[in-house]
This record gives C-alpha cells, sequence and structure tokens, in this order.
C-alpha cells in the first residue's frame, strides 16, 4: 500500500512539474538579485529558523479567534487585489504571497467563497513569478474555495502549500524570501487583529494583540540576517518592525504558574493548563499599536 | 460546518496524492502515507475543531549505545483554545512500537499520552491551553521500540468550565 501511495505521488509530482512555466526546470539559476549570500547574512541554526518559522503566524489563527468570538466578515478587511499587477521585484512578491496567504486563510475560515476566486489568482500570479507555483494546486484550492463544504481539506490544502514553499525556498538558499512570506502573514493577521479590536472592542483580542510582542522579537531574529545586507527595501522593512517593537516596549505581560489539571472523560484525556496570564497595556498603547500596524501594512500593500 | 462532518473527510484522500507533498523534507516529518490518511480521517471526522496541523513519525529502533530515538517539534499555542491530539500508530504488525506524545513547557513536561502509572496508552489527548508560548512536542514509540506513526492536531475554542 505504503509503496502503491509513494509511486502516485512521485508520479502526481512529475506530471506537476512538467506542467510548471518557465523556470520549473531542473538546472534553473536564479537571477543574481533573488540570492542573498550566505556568507553575508548571519544565519541562525535550521532548528531554531524552523522552531520560529512554524510558530510565528498562522494563516488561519487570527481569523478562527474572529470567527468564534462572531465578528462579522468583512471584505474592508483585505488587501485590494487591483494592485497587484504592479507587483514586480521578488521582495514584493513574498511580501504580498505572505499578506494574501492570510487573508485567503481568513476568506476560508468565514467560507467566503465570492472572495476566494480573486484572492487565489493573485496568489498563483505571485507565486509563479517566485517560481514556487508547482507547491500550490489551484484548481484544487479554487474548487474547494468556492463549494463551501471542505473547510479542514482547503486550510489543510493552503497549509501544507505555505509550508512546502518555505521549506523549498530555504533549500533553495533562498531564505530570505521565506521570511518575507512569513513577515508578510504575520503584518496581515496582526493587521486584522488591529483594526477589527478598533471597530469591536473585546478583552480578548486585546490580550491577543499583546501577545504578539512576543512573536515581534521572533520576527526580527528571523529578518535580522538580512537587515543590512540584502538592500534597502529589507532595511526600510526592518525599521518598520522596530517600529512597532517599540510600540510594544511599554506592553507587560507576566504569568502565574498553576498545577495542570487532569481529566478522563470518555477514553479521551484531557489536561487543564491553571497557568494565568497578566497582561498590561494601556489605551493609549493599544491605540498606538493599531495606528502603527495600519502604517505598517498599508506602506506594504501600496508599495510604499 | 457541523452537518458537513460526515463526510468531509472523504476528500482528504485525493488531497493528500496531490503533489505538494512531495516537497515535505524529511527532518519536518511533514510528509504522506496511509497511516497519515487513516489518522487524518479519524480525527476530522470529529465535530469539534478544525485541521492545524499533522506530523509522520517513522522511527527506528533504540540502541544500547545511544538515546531513544525521538522527533522534536515546537509549535505555539494560544490560551483559550483546546488542542486536539490524535495519535494513530500503523499497522502493528508491520510498524511495532505505540506512539508515545510528550508535551513540555519549558522543561517541564505538562502532558504525556502515556499513563506511566497505570501503564495506560491514550490515543486521543485534548490540552486547554490558558497560556501564550512555544510547546516542546517530542514523539516516540514505547520501549524504544521501531514504529511507523501518524498525530493530527485539531483547535476549537475552550469551552467554559
Amino acid at each position: 500500500m505504503l509503496r502503491t501511495l509513494l509511486i502516485l505521488l512521485l508520479a502526481a509530482g512529475i506530471i506537476s512539474s512538467c506542467n510548471r512555466g518557465p523556470g520549473s526546470g531542473e538546472g534553473f539559476v536564479f537571477p543574481e538579485d533573488d540570492v542573498v549570500p550566505s556568507a553575508e547574512a548571519e544565519m541562525l541554526s535550521t532548528e531554531a529558523i524552523d522552531d520560529i518559522i512554524r510558530n510565528i503566524a498562522s494563516p488561519v489563527e487570527i481569523a478562527a479567534l474572529l470567527q468564534s468570538l462572531e465578528v462579522p466578515f468583512s471584505e474592508n478587511y483585505l488587501a485590494p487585489t487591483r494592485d497587484a499587477d504592479r507587483i514586480n521585484t521578488n521582495f514584493e512578491r513574498a511580501l504580498m504571497l505572505g499578506v494574501y496567504g492570510a487573508d485567503l486563510g481568513y476568506i476560508n475560515i468565514y467560507e467566503r467563497s465570492g472572495s476566494a476566486v480573486e484572492v487565489l489568482r493573485v496568489i498563483n500570479r505571485l507565486a509563479d513569478g517566485l517560481r514556487v507555483g508547482q507547491f500550490f494546486d489551484f484548481e484544487a484550492l479554487r474548487r474547494l474555495s468556492t463549494s463551501r463544504s471542505n473547510l479542514d481539506s482547503l486550510l489543510y490544502l493552503s497549509i501544507s502549500s505555505y509550508n512546502n514553499i518555505d521549506d523549498h525556498l530555504r533549500e533553495e538558499n533562498r531564505g530570505h524570501l521565506s521570511a518575507l512570506i512569513i513577515t508578510g502573514v504575520w503584518i496581515e493577521g496582526q493587521y486584522l487583529i488591529t483594526q477589527v479590536a478598533n471597530n469591536f472592542p473585546d478583552q480578548m483580542l486585546v490580550e491577543r494583540i499583546a501577545e504578539q510582542k512576543l512573536i515581534i522579537n521572533d520576527l526580527l531574529m528571523l529578518l535580522n540576517p538580512y537587515c543590512d545586507v540584502a538592500g534597502d527595501d529589507y532595511a526600510k522593512l526592518c525599521n518598520e518592525i522596530r517600529r512597532l517593537k517599540d510600540a510594544y516596549s511599554e506592553v507587560s505581560i507576566s504569568y502565574t504558574p498553576g498545577e495542570p489539571e487532569t481529566i478522563e472523560v470518555d477514553g479521551r484525556l484531557t489536561i487543564v493548563q491553571r497557568d494565568e496570564t497578566h497582561i498590561e497595556i494601556s489605551e493609549e498603547q493599544l491605540q498606538d499599536i493599531i495606528e502603527i500596524s495600519k502604517e505598517v501594512r498599508n506602506g506594504i500593500v501600496e508599495g510604499r | 460546518m457541523g452537518s458537513l462532518k460526515a463526510d468531509r473527510y472523504l476528500y482528504l484522500i485525493p488531497l493528500l496524492l496531490m503533489p505538494l507533498l512531495m516537497a515535505a523534507p524529511a527532518s519536518a516529518q511533514t510528509t504522506t502515507s496511509s497511516v497519515v490518511e487513516e489518522c487524518m480521517a479519524k480525527a476530522l471526522a470529529d465535530e469539534e475543531g478544525h485541521y492545524m496541523s499533522h506530523f509522520y513519525i517513522r522511527l527506528p529502533a533504540a540502541t544500547a549505545e545511544s538515546d531513544p530515538p525521538v522527533v522534536r517539534e515546537v509549535r505555539r499555542l494560544a490560551p483559550n483554545w483546546t488542542y486536539r491530539f490524535t495519535l494513530c500508530n500503523a499497522d502493528a504488525t508491520e510498524s511495532g512500537g505505540v506512539l508515545v506524545l510528550d508535551i513540555y513547557d519549558g522543561d517541564r513536561r505538562i502532558l504525556s499520552s502515556y499513563d506511566r502509572d497505570s501503564e495506560r496508552h491514550f490515543s486521543s489527548v485534548d490540552f486547554a491551553c490558558s497560556r501564550m508560548g512555544n510547546y516542546t512536542f517530542l514523539f516516540y514509540f514505547l520501549n524504544g521500540e521501531p514504529g511507523e506513526a501518524s498525530a493530527v492536531i485539531t483547535q476549537f475554542r475552550t469551552r467554559a468550565r
């Protein structure tokens, strides 16, 4: 069974590879400006990068939280797709691939099929531009996005696609693009939750915004190797993230450890964590974070 | 979404054959096999939650000279969410050991799917998280046996207790 499955996978992979556009063939050489020499970038260990990347931003986490709080869906939060055709550098392609990935997660969680098709079209274009289009099955994503009946399949497929792109880019020594995709996903999620919190004040949203303080440090750790050696775009992006980090400097997060409670119900073990989180964030700090998050995100989306 | 759950896992089988997974490196332990398909179907047949992540674990037997082999993964978990871990072993006659998941918060083990006192193994474990943080998952096979298995994480909002 396993062997048969592997043969099928191999065949599918070959067929898929054959269907890709130019540049996906064996021996393709990336343009020079697409590669940051590893000697110039102070690299983190592979394990450290793995841990950071898998944990900075999920394209669906914020959206799932909003849906569970019964916050209504709004297309106004989405990055406009009309400007996507002007994107012509890999820096912007990677950042916006992350931004639209987060938007796709939001659309998927709310099962808004009407919005998905255009976002998928743009993602397809950006992914092809980065020569990672082979990791998306756009026809399957489009079908699942518009059928409203396969949310888990859709989440599985989109999350796996982004994870596989990340793996591929890092294997190809294009980890800087991977870092940009992750940054784009996080920025758009941050924009989404801060805008919603502005319109629908909720303590849980405020706490989740405050907790992003922990993630910004990881994000900067991921970007740092490229901030000073990969060109002006990277330097500017790093400065923007640092500006956001500064806005978090007075936000306080502390914990009181508790003893986990173990319950068994119908043969299933449940562990209830009893740690308490204490968050201190003033209204002024929150508004500052909301405003800077908006500026940073709009700067990326508008190519400023 | 709940009424659609009963048959939705059927869609996963063709999806698992898609070439996108070809690129998953062995180190990430996110590849596919029949045990992943079966585990995904089992986890998603549940009425609660939505897909978050999955792992494929294949380990050799422990040797006298080295520590028992483990797969280590780190995931950030968030408060107010319950994470359900569905653990599935491949056919026992072929794969050997029983998969165990331990979750660590720093150096403190906060969860194990194997109760060492009663020697009971749980194939489904819920973790109701109350603190955002990076948690370390260790997957290994009981008694250092070799094995092949899968674990699927789904997540849903924690109900008030």
